[in-house]
């Protein structure tokens, strides 16, 4: 490999991981804010 | 910090999150474009470009554990549950940012030294701060009640603290393969204006998405807490 292809390997890899985590937030909080919303609603219909 | 809820810290970051993240897009286009035009260094050529993942990094990797250790001893001594959610919400991101730090090091370590790894000081006390960092998410996640968990892992977060002048001073105490300080030093960085203007503009990026990934996992904590609160006075 050249010394520019693994300068995109790292910039690549950061990317890739910045990416994910992003993602995993974003589907974490999506999950919590429903499970928050489901869980009010069965609170005031009861 | 100690007088604030995590509720109220909660809501701040969730109402400054969009100007965060406008914030963020806009200084790493910015740094982009500032990458792509330097000139390539005279020694190292094109793999000294690594340099501006690999420094933000390692400097957030360092703050983030100051910042676990800090909230840490403040949460044990004033019993405050801000402290410790703020310790919870920062660990896994440490985690990604010495993962960032050790990978990018291996490469650009394997274009300038001819290898991925040796067992420098500087590696050495880095790979020890990442496995802290895991432990502590790891204690984090062990108990069955939070409380006794922040504890556990408050007390691995201020011995951990020890380590964080090793990871600093390594190139200075012993001689390593790993290059000496170039910014925090003392006379001044030795970098050239335009590699340090680009090396800020880089950390102030990632720094804002650690803010943005911060602000979001404090929520997701309080209202999984919330719920489970909620869920325990209603049976």
């Amino acid at each position: 490999m050249t010394s520019l292809e693994f300068v995109f390997l790292s910039y690549g890899f950061f990317s890739f991981v910045c990416a994910v985590t992003t993602i995993i937030i974003m589907l974490l909080k999506k999950k919590v804010f429903n499970r928050s919303s489901a869980h009010y609603q069965a609170q005031q219909s009861d | 910090m100690f007088a604030i809820t995590p509720n109220t810290l909660s809501t701040f970051l969730n109402s400054i999150s969009k100007y965060i993240v406008l914030l963020m897009i806009l200084l790493l286009g910015f740094s982009a474009i500032l990458i792509i035009l330097l000139e390539n260094d005279y020694y190292q050529g094109v793999s000294f470009k690594i340099l501006f993942i690999h420094v933000p990094a390692a400097w957030l990797s360092l703050l983030i554990f100051s910042t676990m250790g800090i909230s840490s001893i403040i949460g044990l001594v004033f019993k405050s549950p801000t402290s410790f959610t703020i310790s919870r919400a920062i660990s896994p991101i440490g985690l990604i940012m010495s993962i960032i730090v050790l990978v990018t090091g291996s490469i650009w370590g394997n274009l300038t030294w001819g290898t991925y790894w040796v067992w420098d000081a500087r590696l050495t006390s880095m790979l020890i701060l990442s496995f802290i960092y895991l432990g502590h998410i790891l204690l984090l996640y062990s108990f069955d009640h939070f409380q006794k968990a922040d504890f556990a892992a408050s007390i691995l977060a201020i011995i951990g603290l020890v380590n964080l002048p090793i990871v600093k001073f390594s190139v200075d105490w012993w001689t390593t393969l790993h290059q000496g300080s170039t910014v925090f030093r003392v006379g001044g960085p030795s970098i050239t204006s335009d590699y340090l203007i680009t090396l800020l503009v880089s950390f102030f990026a990632l720094f804002l998405l650690c803010i943005y990934w911060f602000s979001n996992i404090f929520y997701i904590i309080i209202e999984n807490r919330k719920i489970e609160r909620s869920k325990l006075l209603n049976q």
